[in-house]
């Protein structure tokens, strides 16, 4: 999307122009969406599901309209255990629970209006535990609607170490510093795959634009990257965006994950921001089988490094 | 099967039709060059035939070389080309003669239809979808941004479509890689700048202009569409010349002249843009100094005529884009230079009178580079396809009944896949990929045949051979070969056939059929051809493309060829297409081609074309009917879809009025249904984000396309005797300001702070309305007779 504004501007400046284009109506009818994670790691969560529906094309969304989709049946079962989620809806939690619900799913607690309605389908018994190297299956049914599909665990990579270091090329803000993130690619595997999230001070853990990355260009090497900051300056300036403020804490959320769990993130990232005329549509890989759904279940081998970004 | 009887049916004509004729010892020859009789530039497809029996004729070949074998007698030839006076020179055929005829490029005062014999060619000739443009009936049309561009040109012919904003055209249904693009016989790979705004010809430098859309001669091949031949100017041989232009984004220069008078001519020629060279002082105020975009295209040639018999000729193209993009404050700089480079070196020799030959050395490179970095990161990606080329071409004419041409080619390619580095710090990456090599030959004879005067065959059989060759580590096996060794073999076998029966001289049908293969592919990401995309070589993971295409026409002449008309019906069958999967990632796996799926397609359509080729108001419409789909098992379980480019309608009108000696306007319009694209079907939340789903492929439309290009030409001095002469057009390029959708883009804005969500469509125009003017002008060491254009196209 970044590049079309700037090739729109690149253009527009001296060209062309735009206008809004009203899509004729291709949709007739919603199909079921999942979105469903468990987590191998020191602070495992539950495994959970969020069922929504697709939604024709529109224009403005918040969040008390309800999309969620309520009594399904879902089971998570590994090759030993097997377990009917929980369905938990936002409005039944007490305000501690929801503070922890809120951080655990990235909602926004002071932008939640009253309509606010939130289901998750969840291993309240923590039954199946998210463990490395294993798979994972979920079945969704709902009236005549079957879904499935399996995910497996990689082993985990920890992050080696992170560093703060200067913005690049000529950026004097001495109150900003771009983190550096160390770890070691595994050598016994043929392709791992990454996805990377972050997290500053309380906030909950967010993807940037590209989250995932494979090893192909670094395979069995020490890799370090620039990790840019998934959340916007506290003023909107280009230039800082990615940086983190200096005196901040910040995290790093660093997941193993599966090859379809990876084609997924990838090609929904390109999904967003893979259009125009210099490029092509992009479908989202799903791992989700079965007719009457698409979506995602997907295992994360997780690592968390949390540092604060030194004052100077 | 088809292919065994074709072969034999070939070498039956060949053995009935030829032999009587190489035994019959009362024929005589008559050869030489048909020439531009000011500049001394031959004149390619020019005829020469009797004025009592116009079946007894011929046509000259690339190098404006003609021959005509037929008995003894004394015959009226005419020479006659078109926009040239004819010229008739009585010859008494009692033995072999040379003749070299020049002909004068316009009219002499007193008004005299010069180009009527000539113009039967299209209802003569037993070619069918062939298409000459003279360049100087392409500089009287409208051009965007007033450069004049002979790609676009070709993309108001019935048959041939375009986009806004790209180079790459479409054929009959062919995909743009399906399209032969040869300049002085070098394949140019890529043949447009500023992304495909504009195409790599220079106008000044080109001198003639062939599209063959229907079914293509044996001598040509590698492609499934089409071939566009394009010559480049010899050089005056007789005076020094300077011509150029002034225009709003770029400027031309060409300097010809004789090196040795009559013997040896060069010609220079140059053009670059400016636009924002000449805004780098406010450029390097802001941020983004350092900044520049520009295009330039050098050609040069020069020729030598060591004898009669033997010519020399030297050209080489070369042309780049530079892109440069910094931001000091972000520490970020980005370049993205790329280009083509072409070199030829032929050598013709005339053996006797009836056999010419061409032996050619081609060198032909084409490489894009993307580069840059911020702070210790830096990466650069380079991919590109670059050749060495050796044919021989011979062109056999043992009597005015037979033109035969056979010929040996080979090209060594090297093929460069994207190959990315980048360094971070003391980091480096890389792909590790190898550029893969391949040979490519092919033998083709074909002969142009009239068994009567009304009965004409063009009949052809190529075998063309590609290997590809190591170094190359196999992706399949894992097995390593070693440099030059065979990695997978492809042969083929395409025979052509093309036939003409004519009613009259202004009436006939036309019929052919040609097999074609192709080895290299280009398979495009987006909805336009990009730069950055790669060539890729058939090999063990990709396999030929291959095409067979029907076509059959009726073509009319009305009013002593004022009008010339035609319709033509085409069906074409492709197969081992080639197209990325809907949920392909760029980089997903190391070698493009190993995320490739295969599939076919197939064209069919109807196209019907009206040209006044003479008059005051000269032009033509041109309509087009038609349908192209594909189908890939791997998009959507086989559905059958349209291609992108797939166009009901596609119609182009197009004029020339000369109101009056001073002011010549131009004008064309096109309408065309709007492009297939892939809709937004829904939207779900990921993270909470709103993501679209798409709809199946190219399951929605544009709105249609039209646009109405008005050009004026101002002469101040016509039929000016000094040496130095000038011109101004003035044109404007959309000229009602329609905005045609050049894409359409969702945009989708989560802000998951506020908990809302907002998704856009946006449809984008590329060019409104844009006026522009060029100065055009010609200096002439010698002052020009006083003759005046006839206008014809």
């Amino acid at each position: 999307m970044k590049l079309i504004r700037y090739l729109l501007f690149l253009c527009g400046t001296i060209f062309s122009c735009q206008q809004e284009f009203i899509p004729a109506i291709n949709s007739n009818q919603n199909q079921i969406v999942v979105e469903g994670y468990i987590e191998a790691s020191e602070r495992a969560t539950p495994a959970y599901v969020i069922l929504t529906r697709t939604i024709p094309f529109f224009h403005e969304f918040n969040t008390s309209q309800n999309f969620f989709v309520s009594g399904a049946t879902v089971y998570v079962s590994n090759d030993q255990d097997s377990v009917r989620l929980t369905e938990i809806c936002w409005t039944d939690l007490d305000s501690a629970t929801k503070k922890t619900a809120a951080n655990l799913f990235g909602i926004n607690l002071d932008s939640v209006g009253s309509k606010f309605n939130f289901c998750v389908y969840a291993d309240i018994s923590q039954k199946i535990k998210g463990e490395y190297g294993r798979s994972y299956h979920l079945t969704v049914r709902k009236d005549t609607t079957l879904l499935s599909a399996t995910t497996t665990r990689p082993q985990k990579v920890p992050v080696d170490s992170v560093r703060f270091i200067k913005p690049p090329g000529g950026n004097k803000n001495d109150t900003m510093a771009q983190m550096q993130c160390y770890f070691n690619d595994p050598t016994e595997l043929s392709a791992y795959y990454y996805r990377v999230l972050n997290a500053v001070n309380e906030k909950p853990y967010k993807a940037g634009s590209f989250s995932v990355v494979d090893d192909q260009f670094f395979h069995g090497q020490t890799v370090k990257f620039n990790l840019f900051n998934a959340y916007k300056p506290r003023v909107d300036k280009t230039e800082i965006q990615g940086l983190f403020y200096r005196g901040d804490t910040a995290s790093v959320k660093l997941c193993g994950i599966d090859r379809a769990h990876f084609d997924f993130w990838n090609t929904l990232e390109l999904n967003a921001n893979n259009q125009g005329p210099f490029a092509s549509y992009t479908r989202v890989k799903y791992n989700i089988v079965g007719n009457g759904g698409i979506g995602i279940w997907g295992g994360y081998a997780v690592a968390y490094y949390t540092a604060v970004v030194p004052t100077k | 099967m088809r292919i065994r009887n074709f072969t034999r049916a070939l070498s039956y004509f060949l053995t009935i039709f030829f032999f009587p004729f190489l035994l019959d010892a009362q024929n005589f020859t008559i050869s030489g060059y048909i020439k531009d009789g000011r500049t001394d530039e031959t004149l390619i497809g020019a005829t020469v035939s009797s004025k009592d029996n116009p079946s007894v004729g011929t046509v000259s070949n690339n190098y404006g070389f003609y021959s005509l074998t037929t008995s003894k007698g004394k015959y009226t030839l005419i020479f006659s080309y078109i926009g040239y006076q004819n010229k008739e020179v009585i010859v008494d055929l009692s033995a072999n003669q040379s003749l070299n005829a020049s002909l004068s490029d316009g009219l002499s005062l007193q008004e005299i239809v010069v180009t009527a014999r000539e113009k039967e060619q299209n209802v003569q000739g037993t070619q069918m979808g062939t298409v000459a443009l003279s360049i100087e009936s392409v500089k009287k049309l409208p051009a965007l941004a007033g450069e004049v561009d002979i790609l676009k040109t070709l993309q108001l012919l019935p048959g041939v479509k375009g986009n806004e904003g790209q180079a790459g055209f479409y054929v009959r249904g062919g995909g743009p890689d399906q399209n032969l693009v040869l300049l002085d016989e070098a394949v140019v790979y890529n043949p447009g700048h500023l992304l495909g705004f504009f195409s790599v010809f220079n106008s000044d430098a080109i001198k003639n202009t062939t599209l063959i859309k229907g079914a293509m001669p044996a001598q040509y091949g590698g492609r499934l569409s089409s071939v566009v031949d394009i010559q480049m100017k010899e050089g005056n041989n007789k005076e020094y010349g300077v011509e150029g232009g002034i225009g709003l984004i770029a400027s031309r220069l060409t300097v010809e002249g004789p090196i040795e008078k009559d013997k040896s001519s060069f010609i220079f020629s140059a053009r670059r843009t400016y636009a924002l060279d000449l805004a780098q002082p406010f450029i390097n105020q802001t941020k983004f100094a350092g900044s520049n975009y520009y295009f330039y295209d050098l050609n040069a040639k020069i020729n030598y005529k060591l004898s009669e018999k033997d010519r020399f000729y030297l050209s080489g193209y070369f042309g780049r884009d530079v892109f440069a993009f910094v931001s000091k404050e972000q520490g970020f700089n980005f370049n993205l230079p790329y280009g083509n480079a072409t070199a030829s070196l032929r050598w013709n020799h005339v053996f006797d009178q009836k056999l010419f030959m061409n032996v050619s050395g081609i060198y032909n490179d084409y490489d894009f580079t993307a580069g840059g970095g911020q702070g210790d990161f830096v990466f650069k990606a380079f991919s590109g396809i670059r050749d060495w080329n050796a044919k021989a071409d011979f062109d056999y004419y043992p009597d005015y009944r037979n033109s035969i041409k056979f010929g040996v080619n080979y090209t060594y390619h090297r093929l460069t896949p994207n190959i990315i580095s980048a360094t971070n710090g003391d980091q480096t990456f890389s792909n590790n990929l190898s550029p893969q090599f391949a040979h490519e030959s092919a033998i083709y004879v074909g002969d142009d045949f009239k068994a009567s005067k009304a009965l004409s065959f063009n009949i052809g059989l190529r075998g063309a051979l590609f290997n590809q060759l190591g170094p190359y580590t196999s992706t399949i096996t894992g097995k390593v070969y070693a440099t030059n060794e065979v990695v997978k073999t492809y042969p083929a076998l395409e025979p052509r056939l093309a036939v003409k029966y004519s009613f009259d001289r202004e009436n006939s049908v036309k019929a052919s059929i040609a097999y074609t293969t192709q080895f290299l592919h280009l398979v495009s990401n987006s909805t336009s051809t990009l730069p950055a995309d790669v060539w890729v070589p058939s090999s063990e993971l990709v396999q030929p493309q291959t095409g067979v295409q029907y076509s059959t026409g009726y073509f009319k002449n009305l009013k002593d060829n004022m009008y010339e008309t035609s319709i033509e019906v085409y069906y074409r069958d492709l197969n081992h297409q080639i197209d990325y999967p809907d949920n392909y990632v760029f980089g997903d796996k190391p070698l493009v081609e190993q995320s490739f799926v295969y599939g076919k397609g197939r064209a069919y359509g109807v196209e019907l074309f009206i040209k006044k080729a003479k008059g005051n108001l000269t032009g033509w419409i041109g309509y087009t009917l038609s349908r192209t789909e594909r189908q890939f098992p791997d998009i959507e379980n086989g559905r059958v879809y349209p291609a992108t480019y797939d166009r009901t309608h596609d119609l182009s009108v197009v004029a020339n009025y000369r109101l009056s000696r001073k002011w010549e306007m131009g004008g064309a319009f096109v309408f065309a249904t709007g492009n297939a694209f892939t809709p937004i079907k829904d939207l779900f939340l990921i993270e909470q984000k709103l993501n679209v789903e798409y709809a199946p492929r190219n399951s929605s439309r544009y709105e249609p396309y039209h646009r109405l290009d008005l050009a004026a030409t101002y002469t101040p001095h016509p039929g000016s005797v000094k040496k130095f002469q000038s011109t101004w057009t003035f044109s404007v390029y959309n000229s009602y300001n329609r905005l045609n959708p050049y894409f359409i883009y969702y945009d989708v804005q989560n802000n998951l702070e506020k908990g809302t969500a907002k998704a856009t469509a946006y449809q984008v125009t590329l060019f409104p309305l844009i006026p522009s003017v060029t100065w055009n002008f010609k200096w002439r060491q010698k002052k020009p007779a006083a003759i005046e254009k006839n206008p014809t196209f």
